[in-house]
């Protein structure tokens, strides 16, 4: 065997219990990658099967943290697609910039801030920090202080290089990044004025009027029915004619074709209609 | 009896793919999953590249497409690809034996579908990614096909199934097209 394997009604056993204990309901996310995430929670934690998961969960109440953070799947790499982040800042932010002199970008739910960092590098690269205002959410306090470290998975960094690079041949992930005690950080100077949330997608927020919405490979791993209700929440926080950045393999719902048009059907950009 | 096809794949694998979709039968009714290796960065050409000859269509999916009979699906670079029943979902999750996609994944989810109605494939390849996949389709019943490691341009994949458990077949190329092109 592979890998540590639960069944589904394990995992079913150990979404009820999280929604009965801490009110943060699962139920909805995409069950195959869910179950695959409580293993590998498992293996990390050294909890030898469901039951050890679940007495965990309803015993430590400190360990939800590290339990959310470890559910959450991280992005591939900085800058995954560089044919995406290429067409934003070669074509679409300076269109939109003479449209607008302050843009405001809403990252929701990000995990390994790859998509928030390769961001804001982006924008400073270009010398448009004057002109953003980007506010991104976690699920947790652990993955907000772990973006604001910097700290950068080592796997991911010469693929990352080799897309920066990819978008610039003058570009240099490197000057970007340092060590320390082994580990390599990103320069959290980058990010200084992003502004951070602890936001759940169960719970009301006042986020609002937001130009644009970056949410790439994230849909991936709800449920059809979760799909439509982030679609329906991504709309509220967008402004009339706002945009909508998904991932390249990922549609926006079934139902929501009166609510999105896609502007750029390669890169998978939409814009809010109404 | 058999509800889907699920082939795995790596270096040395396209050349029997592209022969077996030019030859298949224009009424063959399964789909068909394909999880091959391919470079992650690379987004464009493969599937366009299997559609030039192919009998039925062949698309890479976007995440939760139903599942169609008599269609071919690719797993998308720098996705994994799960089989659920009626629909193909998609994953970013971390790579599994340094492949994204993972043809052990694949297998997995398909497998854990269909049970005894998936045929799972092994074909040739440089890694041993595959072989834990294709062994979970023989313990829940599907009928299980490896590639002679001697008719594999590259032999890794198909000896790592072999030294894991008794595939139900080993076919050489016109064997396996054959086989398949005869399925009702």
């Amino acid at each position: 065997m592979a890998f540590f394997e639960i069944d589904i009604a394990d995992a079913r056993k150990i979404i009820k219990v999280i929604h009965e204990k801490y009110y943060f309901d699962l139920s909805d996310y995409s069950i195959i990658s869910l179950k695959r995430r409580f293993e590998k929670v498992m293996q990390h934690f050294n909890l030898k099967n469901a039951e050890t998961l679940i007495e965990r969960l309803s015993d430590d109440k400190g360990f939800i943290e590290d339990f959310l953070s470890s559910i959450s799947v991280e992005s591939t790499e900085m800058f995954r697609d560089p044919s995406f982040w290429s067409y934003l800042q070669k074509d679409f932010f300076p269109s939109e910039l003479a449209k607008n002199k302050k843009i405001k970008i809403y990252v929701p739910f990000s995990v390994s801030g790859d998509e928030l960092y390769s961001l804001c590098l982006l924008i400073k690269e270009s010398g448009w920090q004057e002109n953003f205002e980007i506010t991104t959410s976690c699920i947790s306090n652990k993955l907000i202080e772990n973006i604001k470290s910097g700290f950068f998975r080592t796997n991911k960094i010469e693929v990352s290089k080799e897309n920066y690079k990819a978008i610039n041949e003058n570009y240099m992930l490197s000057d970007y990044l340092s060590t320390q005690n082994d580990c390599v950080f990103r320069h959290p100077r980058l990010i200084e004025d992003v502004i951070f949330l602890n936001q759940r997608l169960d719970l009301p927020d006042s986020l609002h009027d937001f130009n644009m919405v970056l949410f790439r490979n994230k849909m991936i791993y709800y449920n059809i029915y979760l799909q439509e209700k982030i679609m329906y929440y991504l709309y509220e926080k967008l402004v009339s004619g706002g945009f909508l950045f998904i991932g390249i393999k990922e549609i926006t719902g079934q139902n929501s074709g009166d609510k999105f048009k896609v502007i750029h059907p390669e890169e998978n950009i939409y814009i809010k209609l109404g | 009896m058999y509800k889907a096809i699920m082939i795995g794949g790596s270096a040395g694998s396209f050349q029997i793919v592209n022969k077996l979709l030019s030859s298949l039968p224009e009424n063959f009714h399964l789909p068909i999953f394909l999880c091959l290796h391919r470079l992650k960065h690379v987004r464009k050409g493969f599937v366009e590249a299997l559609s030039i000859k192919a009998i039925i269509p062949v698309v890479e999916p976007t995440d939760k497409e139903l599942i169609m009979p008599g269609k071919a699906y690719l797993a998308p670079a720098n996705y994994h690809m799960y089989i659920d029943k009626t629909r193909i979902l998609l994953s970013t999750e971390e790579p599994v034996h340094h492949s994204r996609p993972s043809i052990d994944l694949s297998f997995y989810t398909a497998a854990a579908s269909y049970k005894e109605e998936l045929i799972g494939v092994i074909l040739s390849g440089a890694n041993h990614d595959g072989a834990n996949g294709l062994e979970r389709v023989s313990e829940l019943k599907g009928l299980t096909i490896v590639q002679e490691p001697k008719n594999a341009e590259v032999s890794v994949m198909p000896e790592a199934c072999l030294q894991l458990f008794h595939p139900d077949h080993v076919f050489n190329q016109d064997e396996l097209i054959n086989f398949i092109c005869k399925l009702k």
